[in-house]
């Protein structure tokens, strides 16, 4: 069953110049991409700096209004939803972002930042609200202990857990986790995957992961989808994408992750690609990656690549699989 | 075998002076590279990996104090040069260094250009123009950049992370040093520009026959690049050795346990395995092995008495009281 159903997704910023703020151009941050996250899935977008994948992820969270495309949510279309509706749509949509020094109140207690969302969506008194929001500080991890203190006094990987469970406490059906490792150590990075891997168990959850980091996407993800400058360039099943990448940009992105098994190293050949992603103001025409691709024919720098069905869920957009 | 060493470091202690207290985070790291070697320091932050990179070129803060200890470069006992020499003999053309952050080595309101030509002309004692343009002009070519003319007039801002790092690199080696430190210097960059830079310094290192410190947090870094790993974990350097001892040999709890924390790209674990608990409070006096609260094998000794050095091979070396005779 598809729970959130993105349609030809747009988001171009406007540039500005001048005292009138004439506009000059756009940045297409998002520049049509569609995807589906099914009930009780994880689905990943990755891509470097500048892929959009973060854009993407602020679009379905509602704190951009999107140029062009839909966002349709259980069946309906969220995209323009205003007050009732869209405290509807934000109870059951939830985030978890980079960096919980940010995200979280620093002037707030650790159980005051778990109870308000409770008091303000639940129908409960402020005694059930705490009781509730212990309960989930205990879930992830937390001890009582650490619910009076304030988030500057918690490590990195405390703080994270704190965010994580305020993204929880509304029984939400969708968690948006962008980059939720990221500013980890590797010790506790393996700590909080576990952990939101335990609570996508018991509460049903979806998640979109918005990663960089192609290990932890082939660890948690269900199907993958692979961004660059604003497209989606090839998307399918986490080891069908991973033991058969076709777009010379995902192949690229897999080769590069350094690997640490030296049996594994041997084996596998590194492409690296020239030159880096031009901006997403001026794209180049064509393909986005024509410039930088070692396969470039001249098709690809004339029109943009049709995405085709390779096998079963697995889609790429380039002019190398189409068929004449 | 006759391997000459060009760095050693004995002993080393190094305290921050902070208002909350005293961070202890060196706590007696010893460690010897030889001519032509990279070695690789790994460890997660807080490790004081960084502290001893920086104590090697005489760059820490000034509320760093080197309690005790010494690091000999080539003979020359570089905690007891004056700053003066320093400056003029050791750092930059001897032992150069690049940072994480390309952008915070580049001043502002100079050009690549100048803060090459400054380096050139310091060290190299080069004053004529022209052949300091033409020595960064071959400098900046020697890192792949494209363009080099347009990049010597450009300033910091108009460059991209990337590209800002190999010039940070050129910089580095103008003087032809023969030591490099490199604290994380791909850390901020995206995979793919990650891959490159790697790259970059792998074939560097083997035109200028330079040794190489490499800081990382990133195992698979250390495997790409390094022929010796050192783990160093709350400011005490657990297990040295080859890369492919450390990585597929691993001896010490703590190195094993890192390693199997690391998801990776290239085949589907099912469930990781994580260190529980968090690294120690580096105020404190930790009179045993400093991992012991979060080690499977703890026992009684450990908690009460620093843990031994066992040589599990040739050049291969643990802190750990479980292999103790």
């Amino acid at each position: 069953m598809v729970l959130l159903d993105v349609v030809d997704l747009k988001m171009h910023f406007p540039i500005k110049r001048g005292i009138l703020g004439r506009v000059v151009g756009y940045v297409k941050a998002v520049d049509g991409v569609s995807f589906t996250i099914g009930l009780n899935e994880v689905y990943s977008l990755v891509g470097e700096s500048g892929s959009g994948k973060s854009t993407v992820a602020r679009c379905i969270l509602k704190l951009y209004e999107p140029t062009g495309g839909k966002i349709v949510f259980e069946g309906r279309d969220v995209t323009r939803i205003r007050s009732r509706e869209l405290l509807e749509y934000r109870r059951k949509v939830q985030a978890v972002f980079q960096n919980p020094y940010l995200s979280l109140n620093p002037r707030m207690r650790i159980v005051d930042i778990v109870a308000e969302p409770i008091l303000e969506h639940m129908d409960v008194d402020r005694a059930e609200a705490y009781r509730i929001a212990l309960e989930l500080l205990e879930r992830v991890g937390l001890s009582g202990e650490l619910a009076r203190r304030f988030p500057s006094s918690l490590s990195g990987g405390q703080a994270q857990r704190v965010a994580i469970a305020r993204a929880i406490a509304l029984r939400p059906k969708l968690v948006l986790l962008d980059e939720p490792t990221s500013a980890l150590d590797v010790s506790l990075q393996a700590q909080i995957l576990n952990l939101l891997e335990d609570l996508y168990n018991e509460y049903r959850l979806s998640y979109l992961l918005i990663s960089h980091d192609l290990s932890v996407v082939r660890y948690v993800s269900d199907r993958v989808g692979v961004m660059y400058l604003g497209k989606l360039v090839e998307e399918g099943y986490t080891e069908s994408l991973f033991e058969n990448p076709l777009h010379p940009y995902t192949q690229a992105l897999i080769s590069s992750v350094p690997e640490p098994d030296p049996t594994q190293s041997k084996l596998s050949r590194r492409i690296v690609l020239p030159g880096e992603p031009p901006s997403s103001i001026s794209t180049p025409p064509g393909c986005r990656l024509n410039p930088r691709c070692p396969y470039a024919m001249d098709k690809c720098r004339r029109e943009e690549p049709p995405t085709v069905g390779v096998e079963k869920g697995h889609t790429v957009s380039c002019w190398l699989y189409a068929k004449a | 075998m006759a391997e000459e060493t060009i760095l050693s470091v004995s002993d080393l202690h190094i305290d921050y002076y902070t208002p909350e207290g005293v961070i202890r985070a060196v706590r007696g790291a010893s460690l010897k590279l030889c001519k032509g070697e990279s070695l690789c320091i790994v460890g997660e932050s807080g490790s004081g990996k960084s502290t001893v990179g920086l104590a090697i070129v005489r760059a820490l803060p000034p509320n760093a104090v080197v309690a005790k200890g010494e690091i000999v470069y080539c003979g020359i006992d570089i905690l007891r040069l004056s700053e003066e020499e320093m400056s003029k003999r050791i750092r930059g053309k001897e032992i150069s260094i690049v940072f994480q952050d390309p952008v915070a080595i580049f001043n502002p309101l100079f050009t690549v250009g100048d803060v090459l030509s400054d380096v050139i002309s310091t060290h190299l004692g080069i004053r004529d123009r022209k052949k300091v343009y033409e020595h960064g002009i071959r400098m900046l070519k020697l890192v792949e950049l494209p363009d080099p003319e347009r990049i010597m007039n450009s300033y910091p801002h108009e460059l991209s992370g990337g590209m800002l790092q190999r010039a940070a690199i050129a910089v580095a080696l103008s003087a032809n040093p023969k030591l490099l430190i490199a604290d994380e210097p791909t850390t901020m960059l995206d995979v793919t520009i990650q891959a490159q830079i790697l790259d970059l310094l792998k074939r560097l290192r083997k035109e200028f026959s330079l040794s190489m410190i490499f800081i990382t947090h990133n195992l698979g870094v250390a495997a790409e690049v390094c022929d010796r790993v050192v783990v160093m974990y709350a400011g005490t350097l657990f297990e040295e050795g080859s890369t492919e001892d450390i990585l597929a040999n691993p001896i010490h709890p703590y190195t094993r346990k890192l390693i199997e924390c690391i998801p990776r790209a290239s085949r589907k674990v099912l469930r990781l395995k994580s260190i529980p608990g968090s690294l120690p409070d580096l105020r404190t006096h930790l009179p045993g092995c400093p991992f012991a609260p979060r080690c499977d094998y703890a026992m009684d000794i450990c908690r009460s008495s620093p843990p031994p050095v066992y040589e599990a091979g040739y050049r291969h070396r643990v802190l750990c009281h479980l292999y103790k005779k």
